[in-house]
């Protein structure tokens, strides 16, 4: 069947529910929507009328079926009511149509993009004012991960996944089941949040990590998402931010970007500083220190100097 | 490609009320805005007006006039499609998490409309909008200077020229004066695009590297052939110098968190990656932090300059290298 004849019998079938104004029984429905009337079985029509149901129900429209009133259970038809299936009216002003505008287009390439685009189309065909083809503000997001849409409907539906995942350097990927609570972006990367099934704890992915194609695993709805779940919270502790240890750090002029970072922050000669920073690991931090060369030296703690002159060593003597 | 029947469904219970509330909008003007062809969209029409109640009598059809010479399109009677459908989880969700996105980036737009766009948003969504909650976005994840957001939004809403303290990639400060042009929150970072008076050119700065910034008296002069960043080009791709590194697998991230252009999989969780370098110290500092788990296979130059800062860093700490 082609595509222009389905969508024609999908929008009759929509007429159907939600322009006679009572339940329409599934027996008059076949007879007034031709492609029913010509489908050639009982059979025939029943499939094709379960799908087209489907359809339009996948689609958000709500199909109400009427139960018959004899008590029995049985049903007395199908309908759509307008006030459920109509866009509550929303008056924008041309200030509120100019941000939707650049909302709608953060997402453009993303997974999101064409889902952003129909939200506001409907809302301008809901009486908005035209916004303003504005300049000043631009917002992008990508989602360039094929795992993100099915992540996105596993969190909605409550269904776990189970899903292939590789670190950098891992050679093969290992099996995790996850129950996602929510994806969430930081610095331009997705993760997915939830709750690892193998290692019964809260856990972080990064979507790039993700090989192949998440399955869905068990029933949806199966858990709940706790309240308190903080997706940014817990993608910032797993990379390690900020820290409870501090470092005493002199500068020279090449190494200004650490300044933004430091807590406290003395003028010494020479355009030198002495930084304070917070940080967790030595090994992390030295990592870091070691990247501005001659221009930073560590004056405390011990631990942290110690871990940069071995990194230095190593460097002098195996080289990059 | 062929639109699924759900797609064009979707789009014809749109159109019509869109229609409905642009009345006399040509069909070029409303191919346009809904991203389809002025063939598409008058096979569109043609199937809305066959398509209506029951019985198809006369009245019982959907009712559109679209072939008088002026090409305008008018609705006589829409039957049962005077309002859009309401959202899905998906498009509320969408233009909800983007709102919210938007209140996070410093810049001109309206806050006050941000807000009640929000509120009504969510208003016609109704539990629609839960799925909203299922996608965070954070832009704050690196500390913007005070006073640095404030500045930018007020030299964009006045047209002010900004004069700023910059720090680049490789720490390197620089003060310049710069006409700003847009602010732009690009994958979880903010900057502002500006005309660099130092530079004659369109400059990117981003908002967490500017130290210190003034608003200046002086109004802001973009030239006329300044070309703003083509967003649908990439996001800030820097343009450099091909460098091939070898990366053991400890520090194979390096290929997750820098765009490189090629990468091939030497077994055993080793990559030779290709990575554009603009700046070749910023290419020393990675060296530096990487260690020997790096290894540059076609410049030893660099490789000799990362060795070479090392020793003089351990000279600082008053150790002799070898």
């Amino acid at each position: 069947m082609s595509q222009s004849a389905r969508t024609e019998r999908l929008l009759n079938l929509l007429f159907a529910l939600m322009s006679v104004g009572r339940p329409m029984p599934k027996s008059e429905l076949r007879s007034v929507i031709r492609a029913y009337a010509e489908s050639p079985s009982d059979e025939a029509f029943e499939r094709m009328f379960e799908r087209d149901k489907d359809e339009l129900r996948g689609m958000g429209i709500p199909i109400d079926t009427v139960e018959g009133s004899d008590g029995a259970g049985g049903i007395e038809g199908y309908r759509i009511a307008f006030e459920d299936y109509a866009l509550p009216e929303v008056e924008l002003t041309a200030d509120e149509a100019t941000v939707l505008g650049i909302a709608a287009r953060v997402w453009e390439q993303a997974a999101l993009g064409p889902a952003a685009q129909q939200a506001l189309r409907k809302l301008e065909a809901s009486g908005a004012a035209a916004g303003r083809e504005v300049v000043g503000v631009e917002t992008r997001i990508a989602t360039a991960e094929p795992a993100f849409p099915i992540l996105l409907d596993a969190v909605a539906a409550r269904r776990a996944v189970a899903f292939g995942y590789r670190r950098p350097g891992d050679v093969e990927p290992t099996a995790r089941r996850v129950q996602p609570w929510g994806v969430a972006s930081r610095r331009g990367h997705w993760y997915l949040v939830g709750h690892d099934l193998d290692r019964e704890a809260a856990r972080v992915f990064r979507l790039s990590r993700i090989v192949g194609t998440p399955a869905g695993l068990g029933a949806p709805g199966a858990y709940d998402i706790p309240a308190d779940a903080d997706p940014i919270t817990m993608i910032a502790s797993a990379a390690r931010d900020g820290g409870d240890r501090t470092a005493v750090v002199i500068v020279g002029p090449g190494a200004a970007s650490l300044r933004r970072r430091a807590r406290q922050r003395v003028v010494l000669d020479g355009g030198h500083e002495r930084l304070v920073l917070d940080f967790a690991d030595d090994e992390a931090l030295a990592r870091e220190l070691v990247g501005f060369g001659p221009a930073v030296v560590v004056e405390e703690p011990e631990s942290l100097r110690a871990a940069v002159v071995r990194r230095l060593r190593v460097l002098v003597e195996e080289g990059p | 490609m062929t639109d699924s029947a759900a797609t064009r469904l979707s789009r014809l219970l749109a159109l019509v009320p869109w229609l409905v509330a642009h009345d006399g909008v040509t069909l070029d003007e409303a191919a346009e805005h809904f991203g389809v062809s002025v063939e598409q969209l008058q096979e569109d029409l043609y199937l809305l007006i066959v398509s209506g109640r029951p019985g198809h009598m006369h009245g019982d059809l959907v009712d559109i006039q679209f072939w008088d010479d002026d090409r305008r399109i008018h609705v006589l009677d829409p039957q049962s499609l005077t309002r859009p459908l309401r959202l899905s989880p998906d498009e509320a969700a969408s233009l909800l998490v983007a709102l919210r996105v938007l209140a996070q980036v410093p810049g001109p737009h309206d806050r006050g409309a941000l807000a009640s766009a929000t509120h009504k948003l969510e208003q016609a969504a109704g539990t629609a909008m839960q799925a909203a909650d299922r996608v965070t976005v954070d832009l704050a994840a690196d500390r913007v200077a005070d006073g640095v957001a404030e500045a930018v939004t007020t030299a964009l809403a006045d047209g002010r020229a900004l004069r700023l303290a910059y720090v680049s990639a490789t720490g390197e400060p620089s003060d310049r004066t710069v006409d700003p042009m847009r602010v732009l929150a690009l994958d979880g970072r903010s900057y502002l695009e500006a005309w660099c008076r130092q530079a004659g050119a369109v400059r990117t700065f981003r908002l967490d590297r500017i130290e210190s910034v003034a608003v200046l008296d002086e109004a802001a002069d973009v030239p006329r052939d300044a070309a703003p960043v083509d967003l649908g080009a990439g996001i800030l791709r820097p343009e450099g110098t091909p460098v091939t590194l070898d990366l053991d697998p400890e520090v194979a991230w390096i290929a997750e968190e820098h765009p490189v252009d090629a990468v091939t999989d030497l077994g055993g969780g080793h990559l030779r990656v290709v990575l554009p370098v603009a700046d070749e110290r910023w290419l020393v500092a990675l060296l530096l932090r990487s260690g020997p788990a790096v290894r540059v296979v076609d410049r030893p130059d660099l490789a000799e300059r990362a060795r070479a800062s090392a020793r003089a860093a351990l000279a600082a700490y008053g150790v002799t290298g070898s």
